[in-house]
C-alpha cells in the first residue's frame, strides 16, 4: 500500500503514523516514521514557502514511493509533503514505512528522505531578516542521495 | 505553448508565459524565442527541462507538446 499526498494543509504526523500502524497490524513487525519540521535556524528564518509543480511533483513522488516499496520489500509506505507557507514548528514532511523487520523500515525512510531532499521537484524559499532566499541542496544532501546508487 | 517557470526562475521570468512555437523547434529554440536578456539563466548547469511532464534535453523537439517547464535545482523535505 502506498499513500502519497502533496497538501497545502497542516499535516497530522501522529494521526498518520497511527493510521499506517493499524493498516499493517499483525503483518508488519516494524513501523518507522520520519517527521521533518520547519526550524527557525536560531530565529533567523520567519517563514518557509515550499513550491511544487502540480501534477508532475505528485507523479514523481509516487514513483519514488513505488521504488522504495519494491526495493525494501515494504508492506506500506506513506509520504505526505506540505506545500505553501509555513512557520517554525510546522510539519513539512512525514514519511512512514512498515515492513516485516526493522532494518528495511529504517532504511526506507532514510532513502525516501534523501531523494526528497535533493531529487524530488520541490523548491523551498526562506524568509530571513535580510530578504528571501531560495534553498538549494547542499553537497551533503547530494552525497547522502548517492549512497543509495551503489 | 505554455511555458512554466518554477522556484527562483519564476521570480525572474514570471510563473507562466504563452509563446507560439512551431512543432519542429527544440527546447533550445524555445529558450531563444522567449527574447529575454537573461535566457542564459535557463541554459545554466542544474536547470532541468520538462516537456509534458517528461525530463528532456535541450535538443528535444517540441512536437505537439502543450507545456514546457524550466526547473531550477530542487530542495524538498
Amino acid at each position: 500500500m502506498i499513500d502519497v499526498l502533496i497538501t497545502d494543509r497542516a499535516i497530522d504526523a501522529d494521526g498518520l503514523q497511527r493510521t499506517l500502524r493499524h493498516s499493517v497490524a499483525e503483518r508488519a513487525g516494524a513501523v518507522t516514521s520520519f517527521v521533518g519540521m520547519m526550524r527557525s535556524d536560531h530565529d533567523s528564518v520567519s517563514s518557509l514557502t515550499v513550491e511544487h509543480y502540480p501534477g508532475y511533483t505528485e507523479r514523481e513522488v509516487a514513483r519514488l514511493a513505488e521504488l522504495a516499496l519494491q526495493r525494501f520489500g515494504l508492506f506500506a509506505l506513506l509520504v505526505h509533503h506540505r506545500v505553501g507557507t509555513m512557520i517554525p514548528g510546522d510539519v513539512i514532511v512525514v514519511v512512514a514505512a512498515a515492513s516485516a523487520h526493522r532494518r528495511e523500515a529504517f532504511e526506507a525512510c532514510d532513502f525516501v528522505m534523501d531523494y526528497l531532499k535533493s531529487a524530488a521537484p520541490f523548491w523551498k524559499k526562506e524568509e530571513r531578516p535580510d530578504g528571501a532566499r531560495w534553498v538549494e541542496p547542499t553537497a551533503r544532501d547530494v552525497a547522502d542521495r548517492k549512497r543509495w546508487e551503489t | 505553448m505554455r511555458i512554466v517557470f518554477l522556484g527562483r526562475l519564476a521570480d525572474r521570468f514570471g510563473q507562466e508565459r504563452r509563446v507560439d512555437l512551431s512543432a519542429n523547434l527544440t527546447v533550445a529554440d524555445a529558450i531563444e524565442a522567449l527574447e529575454d536578456d537573461d535566457v542564459g539563466l535557463l541554459r545554466a548547469p542544474g536547470i532541468s527541462y520538462v516537456l509534458d511532464h517528461h525530463v528532456v534535453g535541450l535538443d528535444m523537439i517540441l512536437g505537439d507538446a502543450k507545456e514546457l517547464a524550466f526547473l531550477p535545482p530542487v530542495s524538498g523535505g
